[in-house]
């Protein structure tokens, strides 16, 4: 049984608002930490809350903490999101799916057009399509915040075909893509975090893909990327 | 083009997707055609691309795409030199493109060094820099403040728009010169008039070798085939290098010859090419002028003695390749770019030309002392050019004559530093990264360190970068419109637009555009960039007659079909029309003599190893990487992790070393500790490692390297070249 089976809709427009968070979070960058953080930590809380998890707490208590900081410390959480994330230094986490997953660990690869693919059967697309790689962590966030934002649609409409139609492009999106790289990234993060607040965005993320995970079917590839991670390392990250 | 996740965050961008729905979209948008997804993968398109890297070689490529992404490169099969292959850089393009290191934004780092960047729009890029800029001219009454290095990174002719972006400013400082070749470029201009080599295609024709200090194998694979062509058509293959290169173990005879002294062996075989009487009279003295006089001084001052003395090489090889090469008619020598980064490495090369021209070599299909050329680089340079804006001043040069200020590009840390009246305070670095190759790293780094404010535009962060106010996402050569001439073969190709540009990345006269449209916004007239035109229509304009001419076009557009060949010989200087002040070969050059060097390619002593510092430590090409390119990207770090230093046992075994210790290799000027190699391929008073730079490290050949002059260059690239491999250093166990 997946996680949105018997939610109330409440419940999943939560769930909704943290993929957007964390998608808007990626995508505006350590630049805009200020804005992005506090709905991110809004909509742990509550999701923390209704599945009682102490790990996610303490996570978003780190974040919470950090979402009212002074400038100066918002500026050293910029740097490191970008050391992290963008560069111009070859990047610890580089946000793209096929980085972790395609055989060659280079952006634009097979997962890439998949999730292009994927996009357009709901008639959607990048907007950077062609610049920015279509499995940017924040697209594909995007994407399915989407998927669940339909899902509490058709369900108050009561279209039983359609919310089974959008269940299972959820389903089919998190098992083929996002669920298949959230943990390693997430690792990643952690592995190299060198400020507490992304320590605890990679909870969050790990966290996220928990709750997803009875929707894996696959186990998820571990070490396809960065090799600094251990696969030691890989038994720690459940909720 | 993308828009700024600012610009699609910022606005209420509700968009309603397939349906009725209330879903508030940042990143995703309807996409035009319905049920899209069912829709079949475009059909695999192909375009015409040129590796615009500084090698030899200047590929012909066919570069794949599907949906929009490029799937892999080969060698162009209409391209004769290329011959449908590429190297191994070559064909690791898709992995430079797609590399999740790439450089993907306008980033600020403040303060500079500090590791700290945070990501700009290009609005606020260019408003930072033309700020800069017009700062710099208020307060100093110039932009002669504003220096521009820019060398090989991309050698696209439509990438000389770099130095449009500085002309279109006003007068600025500009690092003059090439770090590679100037030595025997010189040399070839006192002798002939300009570079100006045989067809490397023609190469089949000779019945006898020499590759002078030429690695061909590493650095200009596709010579290879022609050379074997000959072979198996009789012809004996001759390496001369300091070093056991992979080219010199296919040679049928390799030579390892002192370093710094080719033209004591070159003086030795003419010796024994008198004496026996095989010298090419005819062609030497109808065709060249000052030959008898040379001939006189080889009389007089050579013996194979002293030659096998001075170079290591044994007398009986000295006359072997002597008769040999004098005899074997044609015979083609190849001078290796290596052998002239010496204080006497011009004048070895007059010295090597002398010897093709005593034994009538010159001007021969399947001769030559071939060096390289530019006969196919007539293009427009329309990129490049530009007036300053009214009103600007320059720098009064020694002719009286207003002007940018010249530096000298192989002494940048000291010139930049040096200058006063105005100071430089800004650097724009483009096509180039000091910090990795330029000599004496530390005079580099606190040059940068002194600097109000750097611009890099770049693929990678590299050294350069690190050092940088700014640095600004360059696009790569399957980005962008372009066309490719080579230093070495006869082809021209053009560089098609395969996919668009990833992320937010500009190509250099994009980078213009913006910088102007953005100064005369903050004041009217201060750029004289153009404001418009598609890149294709960038590229357009460096076409002319001439150009069309020499390649039988009408048009660029028939480059889409295939690269010309240049209608040329096949021999250089067959018509014999050379270009030197006298019209004819200067054995005898009084323009050298004006410029204070020898008339005669005579002997002029090597550099003296400093008794302190007795080891020599070259630094030559690396086999997976172009300077600073390549090396950093997956497959290479890969094949070749980590940076070596080549040491014969024997020198190793003095100082206490052994295979995988870590050696500390020092001078008065700086160190590098680097792993030791074992290796018989040196000798035992040379070190080599490969000068490249490494993802994430700090492994740099030029901590040690003075900025000594090597002896020629000014005459035809404004500035001396640099003795590279005169560095002298001393080891010891880290
Ligand atoms: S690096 Fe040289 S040999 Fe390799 S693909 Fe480019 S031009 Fe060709």
């Amino acid at each position: 049984m997946t996680f949105f089976e018997d939610c109330p809709p409440q419940v999943l427009k939560t769930h909704g608002e943290l993929l957007l968070a964390l998608s808007h979070l990626f995508a505006q960058g350590g630049e805009n930490l200020s804005q992005t953080l506090s709905p991110l930590v809004k909509s742990c809380s509550a999701i923390a809350e209704h599945y009682n998890t102490s790990r996610l707490l303490q996570a978003n208590q780190i974040l919470a903490q950090y979402s009212e900081t002074n400038d100066g410390e918002y500026l050293v959480m910029c740097y490191e999101f970008n050391r992290l994330f963008v560069g111009p230094n070859a990047p610890v986490a580089p946000p793209y799916e096929s980085v972790y997953l395609s055989s060659d660990h280079l952006v634009m690869g097979e997962q890439t057009l998949a999730v292009r693919k994927f996009y357009q059967r709901e008639n959607l697309q990048t907007i950077g399509q062609r610049h920015e790689p279509d499995d940017f962590i924040s697209t594909e966030l995007e994407f399915v915040a989407y998927l669940l934002s339909r899902i509490i649609e058709t369900q108050a409409a009561k279209n039983s075909a359609k919310i089974q139609l959008y269940k299972t492009l959820y389903q089919e999106f998190w098992q083929q893509h996002l669920g298949l790289w959230l943990k390693t990234f997430a690792h990643t993060v952690s592995q190299s975090a060198k400020h507490p607040l992304f320590s605890a965005l990679s909870e969050i993320l790990v966290a996220l893909s928990t709750l997803n995970a009875p929707l894996n079917t696959k186990e998820a590839p571990y070490e396809t990327y960065a090799p600094q991670i251990s696969r030691r390392s890989s038994s720690r990250c459940c909720l | 083009m993308k828009l700024t996740r600012r610009k699609f965050l910022g606005g209420a961008a509700a968009v309603a997707a397939s349906s009725m729905t209330l879903f508030n979209f940042n990143l995703l948008t309807n996409s035009p055609s319905a049920s899209a997804a069912d829709q079949p993968s475009e059909a695999i398109k192909t375009f015409r691309n040129v590796c615009p890297r500084n090698c030899y070689d200047t590929c012909g490529m066919i570069t794949y795409v599907e949906d929009g992404v490029l799937k892999k490169v080969e060698g162009d099969p209409k391209h004769g030199y290329t011959n449908g292959k590429l190297c191994l850089k070559g064909y690791s393009y898709p992995r430079r493109v797609y590399s999740p290191d790439r450089i993907k934004y306008p980033m600020k780092q403040s303060p500079r060094g500090s590791g700290n960047w945070t990501r700009i729009s290009w609005d606020e890029a260019m408003d930072t820099i033309a700020k800069k800029i017009l700062d710099l001219k208020k307060r100093y009454g110039s932009t002669l403040p504003i220096c521009l290095d820019k060398y090989s990174g991309n050698f696209g002719i439509v990438h000389y728009g770099i130095e449009g972006t500085m002309s279109s400013i006003g007068y600025t400082t500009r690092a003059v010169g090439t770090p590679c070749w100037p030595a025997g470029i010189d040399a070839q201009t006192y002798d002939f008039g300009t570079l100006y080599s045989n067809d490397p295609e023609d190469m089949v024709n000779a019945k006898y070798i020499i590759l002078w200090g030429q690695n061909a194998a590493w650095t200009a694979i596709h010579s290879l085939p022609f050379i074997n062509e000959a072979r198996e058509r009789g012809a004996k293959l001759v390496v001369i290098d300091p070093i056991l290169t992979s080219t010199a173990s296919k040679a049928d005879l390799y030579i390892q010859i002192n370093p710094s002294t080719d033209g004591a062996l070159a003086l030795g075989m003419a010796r024994y090419i008198i004496d026996n009487n095989w010298v090419d009279w005819e062609y030497a003295r109808a065709n060249s002028l000052g030959f008898d006089e040379w001939v006189e001084y080889v009389k007089k001052s050579i013996t194979l003695d002293w030659a096998s003395e001075k170079t290591g090489v044994p007398k009986d090889i000295i006359m072997e390749i002597a008769r040999e090469y004098a005899t074997a008619k044609p015979a083609s020598m190849w001078v290796g770019y290596g052998m002239q980064r010496h204080t006497n490495g011009g004048q070895n090369v007059r010295i090597i030309d002398a010897l093709g021209v005593m034994t009538g070599n010159v001007g021969k299909s399947g001769g030559g002392v071939n060096y390289g050329h530019l006969e196919t680089w007539g293009f427009n340079y329309n990129a490049m050019v530009n007036a300053p804006p009214k009103g600007s001043k320059g720098f009064i040069g020694p002719d009286g004559k207003e002007g940018d200020r010249a530096i000298n590009m192989n002494n940048f840390a000291h010139d930049v530093s040096a200058q006063s009246d105005p100071p430089v305070k800004m650097l724009w670095l483009a096509c180039r990264n000091p910090g990795a190759q330029d000599p004496d790293t530390n005079a580099i780094e606190k040059m940068f360190s002194s600097m109000e404010f750097v611009v890099t535009v770049d693929s990678f962060f590299n050294k350069t970068v690190e050092m940088s106010d700014i640095v600004l996402p360059a696009t790569t050569h399957f980005e962008d419109w372009d066309v490719m001439a080579s230093y070495w073969h006869y082809w021209v190709g053009i560089n098609q637009r395969a996919i668009d540009p990833l992320y937010e990345c500009k190509s250099d006269v994009e980078i213009a555009i913006e910088l102007s449209e953005k100064m005369n916004a903050l004041e009217p007239g201060s750029c004289t960039f153009p404001t418009s035109g598609t890149p294709e229509e960038w590229l357009a304009k460096e076409f002319n007659p001439g150009i069309h001419q020499m390649l039988g076009i009408n048009d660029y557009k028939e480059l889409i079909d295939g690269p010309r060949k240049a209608k040329m010989p096949p021999a250089s200087w067959s018509d014999g029309n050379f270009r030197t002040p006298s019209k004819k070969i200067e054995i005898h050059s009084e323009l050298a003599e004006k410029n204070g060097l020898p008339a005669l390619p005579i002997w002029v002593d090597e550099m003296k190893t400093p008794e302190k510092y007795p080891i020599r430590f070259m630094t030559p090409h690396p086999q997976y990487a172009l300077h600073s390119q390549f090396q950093n990207l997956d497959w290479m770090m890969t094949t070749n992790p980590e940076p070596k230093v080549e040491i014969h046992p024997n020198l190793a075994a003095k100082y206490g070393i052994t295979e995988g210790t870590m050696v500390k290799i020092y001078n008065d000027l700086g160190s590098i500790t680097v792993k030791a190699h074992l290796t018989r391929t040196t000798s035992t008073n040379v070190i080599v490692a490969y000068e490249a730079w490494y993802k994430n490290s700090n492994f740099n050949v030029n901590y040690t390297l003075k900025a000594i002059p090597s002896d020629m260059g000014k005459q035809a690239t404004g500035n001396d070249g640099l003795a590279f491999h005169d560095n002298f250093v001393m080891i010891e166990k880290a």
